[in-house]
């Protein structure tokens, strides 16, 4: 049984890393009100952009880290752009795009022989292409929001599955790690046995620095500002002069990209690396936005440090296999307590 | 430049605006003069909203035109109509509730801003700068409005006549050439109406030219140069204020026919 002191430590560095991975998560509900599932994945090609810089190209670590983040938030963009934004506007080019994607999905996880697959992989691909010019031929000036909730949620699972995919394909399924030597080992003692890493330590300042550069960004700049008023109504932000999809797509960018330092991060503190990393950070931030309040930044960043010391004390204090017990009984009980989460106002007094 | 001057800031031609089988605009033409405070009455239904939803680029035009400076700008984005300096204000309040005051009409300011994601994480000499004028020019607008002390405070907690006021102050912050108001005295009792008219009065000053629904008739008449009267979509009457008021047929559209 291991002392407090050094659980309280371990929770604090994962619960920083998690709050990164949420916030992107609940900024992205806050602005379009959708649930990107992709994040997961976003986070786990985050680390994979990082671990080809480090060990394909043979960069320094200081500066994979930044690469992997723009790369992560490019590849956000990119989801966005073929996940998202075709069921923003019902076009009729949307539409082409759509049923290419899926066409694309069914290409690339069917089990064909290698020139079916091929063949239906370029098919979709090309189908998603002439629907991506016929959706620009034909963006509407206003987009008209009649698709179901829940056809964002079934895109962003699809693109999981293909991102997925394509790292097995790429990696292997099983394990990579970063080189051995690439940080140092000795780790600083705190009190006399709660020790931390060196790479823990990194995790919690850059975690800590990444939210606080998100804090001033939302709330003390222009583009922060134009964030919100878009969360709070897209279509007086157009009517203002706001271009509401240049403002998404930086919103993407920044929430991929904070998935993608999370995703090194995590990678480089466990160092393990794996196509299917994404989902149980998924599940633990999906609790976190929830239990923060859906959209609320400051509350998932509180939230995920509650998570991150609940999984860890039930690691060590009760079982391990019952660490995410605890972490959805705590979802659970803030559900039935207070529905719109720990910091989050209702709709009413949203609306 | 005079022949430039003299040439209408906005022309409306032909407008028509059909909602399935129901004629909201039917070919409604007419001229708002560069720095003019043109009034927009007409009953209920009158389609005057429409108007000027049509102008801000909210859906597309049945048939017609309409020029801004000479310049086609019906079938462009809203956002690119806000961009040729038309800024407007909504019948029921669109402000940012979860914003304050200030950032409200910053946002207004937006345009102006040109700041790319990795200027702005940089904070870069022209970020700060430009976020610095934007910050004065928005807090200079709140002064003449008399509401700077409100700047702080959360937009949604405001009374209905202080959000139509920073309503007004944000459309301003757009620096527009056309400013559309859509009931703009609409729940303000008649000391906050009389601040109201003076302060357009003092922007007509400034050569701004204002398109203006309202159905506070006194208003109307008192600072229109010209008014413009709808009715079932149709344009039944354009003239001088006094013309205006002894049409017959707008004495009908209001008090009914006398048969």
């Amino acid at each position: 049984m291991l002392e407090l002191p050094q659980q309280l430590i371990n929770g604090l560095w994962q619960g920083a890393a998690l709050a990164l991975f949420a916030m992107g998560y609940t900024l992205v509900f806050g602005v379009l009100d959708i649930i990107n599932l992709a994040q997961g994945a976003t986070f786990m090609w985050g680390a994979f952009f990082a671990f080809i810089c480090v060990t394909k190209l043979g960069w320094s670590l200081w500066f994979s880290i930044p690469v992997a983040m723009v790369g992560a938030g490019l590849l956000s963009i990119l989801l966005d752009r073929l996940a998202f934004k075709p069921l923003r506007s019902l076009t009729s080019g949307g539409l082409v795009l759509w049923g290419g994607f899926i066409v694309l999905l069914v290409g690339m996880v069917g089990k064909w022989a290698f020139p079916v697959k091929t063949g239906i992989t370029i098919t979709g691909a090309a189908v998603m292409l002439v629907g991506f010019v016929l959706d620009y031929r034909s963006i509407r000036p206003l987009r008209i929001r009649e698709v179901p909730h829940l056809a964002p949620i079934i895109s962003s699972i699809g693109a999981t599955f293909i991102l997925v995919s394509l790292a097995i394909n790429e990696f292997g399924a099983q394990v990579s790690r970063f080189p051995a030597n690439l940080f140092p080992v000795k780790p600083y003692h705190i009190t006399a046995d709660a020790v931390i890493s060196p790479i823990q330590t990194l995790v919690l300042i850059l975690s800590l620095a990444l939210m606080l550069v998100l804090s001033l960004l939302i709330n003390r700049t222009q583009m922060g500002r134009a964030i919100r008023a878009i969360a709070w109504s897209e279509r007086t932000s157009r009517l203002l002069g706001i271009n509401v999809d240049y403002v998404i797509a930086q919103t993407f960018f920044i929430s991929g990209a904070l998935a993608g330092a999370a995703g090194v991060l995590l990678g480089l503190a466990f160092n393990r690396l794996e196509p299917t990393m994404g989902g149980e950070v998924e599940l633990a931030g999906l609790t976190v936005i929830i239990v923060g309040g859906m959209g609320s930044i400051g509350g998932a960043a509180m939230a995920a440090f509650l998570v991150g010391m609940i999984r860890v004390l039930s690691v060590a204090y009760i079982d391990s296999s019952f660490r995410d017990a605890f972490v959805f009984a705590l979802l659970i009980l803030v559900l039935l307590i207070r529905p719109s989460g720990i910091f989050g106002r209702s709709k009413a007094v949203r609306a | 430049m005079m022949p430039e001057l003299s040439k209408p800031l906005m022309e409306i031609r032909n407008v028509t605006r059909v909602f399935g089988g129901l004629k909201a605009l039917e070919n409604v033409s007419f001229n708002v003069p560069r720095g003019a405070i043109c009034g927009l009455i007409g009953p209920n239904g009158a389609g005057k909203t429409t108007l000027i939803n049509m102008i801000s680029g909210l859906g597309p035009l049945s048939d017609g035109a309409i020029l801004l400076d000479g310049q086609l700008i019906s079938g462009l984005a809203p956002h690119k109509i806000a961009a040729r300096g038309v800024g407007r204000t909504f019948q029921n309040i669109r402000l940012f509730g979860d914003l304050s005051v200030l950032e409200n009409v910053i946002l207004g300011h937006h345009l102006r801003q040109r700041g790319t994601l990795i200027e702005t994480l940089l904070r870069l000499p022209r970020s700060r700068s430009s976020e610095r004028d934007s910050r004065s020019a928005a807090l200079e607008l709140l002064v003449s409005l008399g509401m700077e002390h409100l700047a702080n405070v959360q937009a949604r907690a405001l009374s209905y006549g202080d959000q139509r006021r920073v309503e007004i102050a944000r459309a301003l912050a757009l620096g527009p050439s056309l400013l559309l108001l859509d009931e703009p005295a609409a729940g303000m009792n008649s000391t906050e109406t009389d601040g109201l008219c003076e302060f357009l009065l003092s922007l007509r000053e400034s050569s701004l030219t204002i398109l203006i629904i309202e159905h506070d008739m006194d208003m109307i008449m008192r600072m229109s140069d010209l008014v413009v009267v709808l009715n079932f979509g149709l344009k039944i009457a354009e003239g001088p204020p006094d013309f205006v008021r002894n049409e017959p047929h707008v004495i009908e559209a209001y008090l009914g026919s006398e048969q």
